[in-house]
């Protein structure tokens, strides 16, 4: 019988354990750090803005009411070919 | 037995010489035996527990760059279909038959697999927006859950040996089209109807603080007030409408055309709302 020393067998669980770490690591969502986003935020509000001083709480709010879109074009069905045939052979 | 150092162990003692054996010796453990790796296995059952639930659950962009990508690929297996389709009927040899019905086979697996792509973004975009906060809500995305699973389940497709074979699955396929094309516009309402309701609690809450703030409205305040809360209510009044017409999809007619215009108006009346509302608040 081939002999496997017992370190090597012991240290299987760890490896087994470090692989799913690892995984579970690369797994998780990558957020974007706050700063970032806070000033990213703020760059885009000025860009957005028609006044130096920004959009009011109320603007945003109409804003948001009147580019809202019931019909959702990324919803909308797939083109697909509803008669897929083959003539008669 | 004068001299100490020879003197069995207290335990051994007690233990007759003829029960020495009767507990058999501890088994040899090998590498292939379970039991030797029981730490291991310990230590597995142990992450598994640990694991989140969702580690492989995708979100809603994923899904949607899935379903875009399933497009692509159903465009360009169509257009090697229409391509050997046309062939074989103005050649009709052995090759050009053996083309189109590896082609059609080859575009009904992509067409299940685009449509199957896109109910799965339409359930997570329906989850993300709604929740799944009620019965309707719930009932329509189950319903996308079993006809995603028929859709996945269809092994059989794209294995038809001949033209009768191809064209018998491929009709089954579009029978159910119908059916599930209503689920999805159900769904598309559902999910349309919820962002109004959404947006409307902002400006109830917007309005809601203006209220506290003036206790007294004037004359003409209170005119405006007033108009704000007809176009609320009228808001409220076409999203019931359109959930009240979705309700029971599967058994009663609705036309999602009707019930997006619905909608469409619903949106229009909200913003005026919130327009007379900023005038108040601006005003105050």
């Amino acid at each position: 019988m081939i002999k496997i020393p017992r370190m090597v067998l012991l240290s299987i669980p760890a490896v087994i354990f470090l692989l799913l770490l690892a995984i579970l690591i690369a797994q998780a969502p990558k957020k974007t750090p706050i700063a970032t986003e806070v000033e990213t935020t703020a760059v885009n509000s000025i860009i957005a803005s028609p006044t130096p001083r920004g959009l009011t709480e109320m603007e945003s709010l109409i804003n948001d009411i009147r580019s809202f879109a019931p019909r959702d074009p990324s919803l909308t069905l797939p083109n697909i070919d509803k008669e897929i045939t083959l003539p008669e052979e | 037995m004068g001299r100490r150092g020879v003197e069995p162990p207290p335990l051994a003692r007690q233990v007759p010489k003829t029960c020495v054996y009767a507990i058999s010796p501890p088994a040899q453990h090998t590498y292939f035996s379970i039991w030797y790796h029981k730490d291991m296995l310990i230590l597995l059952f142990l992450i598994s527990l640990l694991w989140p639930a969702d580690i492989s659950a995708q979100s809603t962009t994923d899904l949607y760059q899935r379903y875009l990508q399933s497009a692509g690929e159903y465009r360009t297996s169509y257009n090697l279909y229409t391509t050997s389709k046309n062939q074989h009927s103005q050649y009709k040899t052995g090759a050009t038959q053996i083309e189109a019905v590896n082609n059609t086979n080859n575009v009904l697996v992509r067409r299940n697999k685009l449509y199957a792509d896109y109910l799965r973004y339409l359930r997570s975009k329906l989850a993300d927006v709604t929740n799944i906060a009620d019965y309707a809500q719930t009932v329509v995305y189950l319903d996308l859950e079993s006809e995603i699973s028929h859709l996945d389940g269809l092994s059989s497709l794209g294995t038809g040996n001949n033209f009768a074979e191809i064209n018998s699955a491929s009709e089954t396929w579009e029978k159910r089209l119908p059916a599930s094309e209503k689920l999805a516009y159900a769904t598309q309402l559902q999910i349309a109807a919820t962002s109004i309701a959404k947006l409307q609690t902002r400006v109830e809450i917007k309005l809601a603080d203006f209220q506290t703030q003036t206790a007294t409205p004037s004359a003409n305040q209170q005119i405006t007030l007033t108009q704000i809360n007809g176009l609320l209510n009228d808001v409220t009044i076409l999203r019931n409408t359109t959930l009240n017409n979705i309700k029971n999809y599967k058994n009663s007619p609705f036309s999602a055309e009707v019930l997006f215009k619905n909608l469409d108006l619903a949106r229009d009346q909200l913003a005026e709302s919130a327009v007379l509302l900023d005038g108040l608040i601006r005003t105050k």
